[in-house]
């Protein structure tokens, strides 16, 4: 068995020389690294299936690996490893003592959870902190090695933040933030209180207004650009036409950031609504049984006993729309299709010019796009923060 | 059972490493080569269950990663025959369990 | 006010002067729903009409008929077929795995103590919340390294991590609820832990799975600013995307039936689903995925 194993680990690790040597380090080399390191812990732990592991992923480096020789490299370490395989399974067999009852267990609990870490690895944790060192480097483009990064300090952040564009955009998602949120949150509770005070039809409507949250929002602003803010035949003008109006062009560039906001809260009311609905069915019932005994008004109900009792969904609502916020994305570039314009612009839009910019004459500048991540994740930690000081819980929360 | 199910799968990995050389493709030379070789050892070795999932593993991967090589008429071929060699994997081992209750691995 | 009308016929019983003090609340949602409907409406009678119809703002007269071939247009010339077959794909085969890693994962992770459990759980609800720019370019970064690798396995694959942490987190509940006398008896009846969890545990929460995999396909169907940056030439974009490339070819092609005969069919599967599931859809919504 020793020989076996000897052969499985050094196989592998003379192919990642070789690669790493002819052809430079790349992805390529993983299915390497990773056999040789799940044959010392078949060998180590006499674990049969790790030996299985093994043997894929001897497999996976002659699918992988793209030199002639080490790939031969890579089909003779899987053979070395399914012998190693077999004489792993039968030292098991000849040892039963080392059966442990509950070796079952612990190998499922590995087995299930190891895809989801290794997601959570690859897809979170080394990407954030790499967006965060990168922010704090100058590089020739995004997909450069670490070794041809310089160091820049702060200099990304000074660079974004004398920005015209950034400010502007950063301006542009304040606005957002501020007006869109008072609208979208304000009307997002009057639909919730109507929709809670035993009106009829509820489900009907909730299902309605939820119901652009669900589908394409690349579909819904396409339809909001192309029909309702048309100038011809648009819904908005043919209304101002039947008034005898004049027709306003709502895609001139004054009009269009509200053109934009307008489209967007038409969109995200339902989901605001939908979590206010539930933070009101919360409320127990008999609190506005006695209120009504007690002589009190809806209105008066409203702001007596639902308003403060909301405190906890407000949070979470407001929390939401701040990420929301921040990301804002897709609204900017269906209007603003081709070029960016300053009057749509927010700051995910100027990452993604920074990092992927679509006009020959710009240089692509990754460090700089990376800050702006970095930013807009400070920004909603802040008011993550924030808003958690600010509003404490009650006992009712959602 | 399990005669059948051997002789499938060899016959496909045979089939998919003698295509491998029209025109010559080294890697899915080496590939086939070792899907021939896990065949064989699953015949002598009928006993261990966890060769012939290493064979449908292998097979699975040579069917992703080997894709987008291909032209159109390979990857049909292709995947026909890496098919083929699953269900001979398959096959193999339920005729072997029915007959002497092998372990069971996935 | 039409709505009032028609009232007494469905119930007979009717509390006039409650229904009166809510007469505000209905106009404001009867208005807001009037306009939705006539908004979509419009679009669909205008995927019917031709370019001068549309221009002429008098799609609901369908005066040279009914034009079909608007969507036969958008579907094979505007190449929306392959947006929606690409689509199609990312979304089943991203609803499938993301269920395959995020099941056995939620299981263990509520049901089992082990020493990383509080990190992960701790982490995936983090991940959750992790705007996608924070990744994006690095991830970049690792896929232009892998250049061989067919774009579709890329951005299928990133649609899968993506979803991972939600899904997870939605399951986490849901299998916490099951009796622990499930897995006793499986035990005594001689089933592997694994084999448990596959041929009970998973069928048991059937409903939540159901649900998470709703909310995923809406997700990476719906999925634009990723799709842009690892799915956006022709061959691959789904979609979002798709109707995006459209929208922008607009000023060459100037067929605006097909614009809208292409905005429908890229609405109409989640809209279809929404109507049949919509029950199911709000109260996942307001149930399992919002805390965190």
């Amino acid at each position: 068995m020793i020989a076996t194993a000897v052969i499985s680990i050094i196989l592998p690790l003379l192919a990642l020389v070789l690669q790493c040597i002819f052809a430079g380090f790349s992805l390529a080399c993983v299915p390497s690294i990773a056999a040789a390191v799940f044959a010392v812990l078949a060998f180590w732990r006499k674990g049969p299936v790790l030996a299985v592991v093994t043997v894929i992923l001897s497999f996976l480096q002659v699918c992988m690996l793209n030199i002639q020789l080490t790939a031969i490299l890579g089909l003779l370490s899987s053979a070395a490893s399914v012998f190693l395989m077999i004489s792993v399974e039968k030292y098991r067999e000849a040892h039963p003592e080392l059966e442990d009852p509950k070796a079952a267990t612990k190998q499922m609990i590995i087995g299930f959870i190891l895809p989801c870490a290794i997601t959570l690895l690859v897809m979170y944790a080394y990407p954030v902190i790499r967006t965060f060192l990168m922010s704090f480097f100058d590089m020739p483009n995004i997909t450069a090695p670490v070794s041809e990064w310089t160091f820049a300090g702060l200099g990304k952040y000074a660079k974004i933040f004398s920005s015209q564009s950034f400010i502007r955009s950063l301006q542009n998602m304040l606005m957002i933030w501020f007006a869109g949120g008072i609208i979208t949150l304000a009307l997002a509770l009057l639909f919730a209180i109507i929709l809670t005070s035993g009106i009829r039809f509820k489900k009907f409507f909730r299902a309605a207004i939820y119901m652009p949250n669900v589908i394409s929002a690349v579909a819904l602003a396409t339809m909001w650009i192309q029909y309702i803010f048309n100038q011809q035949y648009g819904m908005l003008n043919s209304i101002i036409r039947f008034f005898n109006g004049t027709p306003i062009n709502w895609l001139a560039t004054d009009m269009k950031f509200w053109a934009m906001l307008g489209s967007f809260i038409f969109g995200a009311v339902g989901y605001y609504m939908l979590i206010f609905i539930s933070g009101i069915e919360k409320i127990p019932a008999d609190l506005y049984e006695a209120a009504t005994i007690d002589g009190a008004s809806k209105a008066q109900q409203a702001f007596k006993i639902t308003f403060p009792l909301l405190k906890g969904v407000t949070k979470t609502n407001l929390t939401f729309w701040t990420i929301n916020t921040a990301t804002f994305y897709l609204w900017s570039k269906m209007f603003s299709p081709v070029d960016t314009e300053a009057s749509v612009i927010v700051p995910v839009m100027y990452l993604y010019d920074t990092a992927f910019p679509s006009k020959g004459n710009m240089r692509a500048d990754a460090g700089a796009a990376a800050a702006v991540g970095i930013v807009l994740a400070v920004i909603i930690l802040a008011v993550y923060l924030v808003m958690n000081k600010l509003i404490k819980d009650d006992d009712i929360e959602l | 059972m399990g005669t059948a199910g051997f002789i499938t799968a060899l016959v496909a990995s045979i089939l998919s490493l003698i295509i491998s050389f029209f025109p010559v493709q080294f890697t899915n030379i080496l590939l086939t080569l070792f899907l021939v070789f896990l065949c064989i050892m699953s015949r002598f070795m009928s006993e261990r269950a966890s060769i012939r999932g290493c064979l449908i593993g292998c097979a699975v991967l040579t069917l992703v990663f080997r894709f987008m090589y291909m032209t159109t008429l390979g990857k049909i071929l292709y995947t026909i025959l890496m098919l083929a060699v699953i269900a001979g994997a398959v096959l193999m081992q339920t005729g072997l369990s029915s007959r002497t209750r092998g372990g069971d691995k996935a | 006010m039409a709505k009032k009308e028609k009232l007494p016929t469905v119930r007979q019983h009717i509390n006039w002067k409650k229904e009166a003090t809510m007469l505000p609340g209905y106009i404001i949602i009867l208005v807001w729903i009037v306009f939705t409907a006539a908004f979509l409406l419009w679009i669909l009678a205008a995927s019917f009409s031709t370019t001068p119809e549309i221009m002429q703002g008098n799609v609901f007269k369908f005066e040279s008929g009914v034009h079909f071939e608007n969507y036969a247009v958008a579907w094979s010339q505007q190449n929306v077929a392959r947006y929606f077959g690409n689509s199609l794909l990312y979304s089943i085969t991203g609803c499938i795995f993301t269920i395959l890693i995020s099941a056995p994962a939620s299981y263990v992770l509520s049901r089992y103590k082990f020493i990383c459990n509080k990190i992960i759980k701790n982490s995936l609800i983090i991940a959750m919340s992790v705007p996608a720019v924070m990744i994006v370019l690095p991830i970049y970064a690792i896929t232009a390294s892998w250049r061989n690798a067919p774009d579709r396995l890329i951005f299928t694959v990133l649609m899968i991590f993506f979803r991972v942490p939600y899904t997870t987190v939605f399951l986490l509940n849901f299998f916490q609820t099951l009796s622990k006398s499930y897995e006793e008896a499986a035990a005594i009846d001689g089933c592997s832990p694994a084999g448990t969890f596959w041929r009970i545990m998973f069928p048991l929460v059937q409903p939540a799975l159901v649900t998470v995999t709703i909310f995923n396909f809406l997700g990476i169907w719906n999925e634009f600013f990723m799709a842009l940056i690892f799915a956006s030439s022709q061959e691959i974009a789904p979609v979002g995307v798709g109707l995006l490339q459209i929208v922008n070819s607009m000023k060459y092609t100037g067929q605006y039936g097909a614009l809208f005969a292409a905005v429908i069919i890229v609405f109409l599967p989640t809209f279809l689903l929404y109507i049949f599931l919509s029950e199911k859809i709000i109260a996942g919504v307001t149930g399992g995925g919002v805390k965190g």
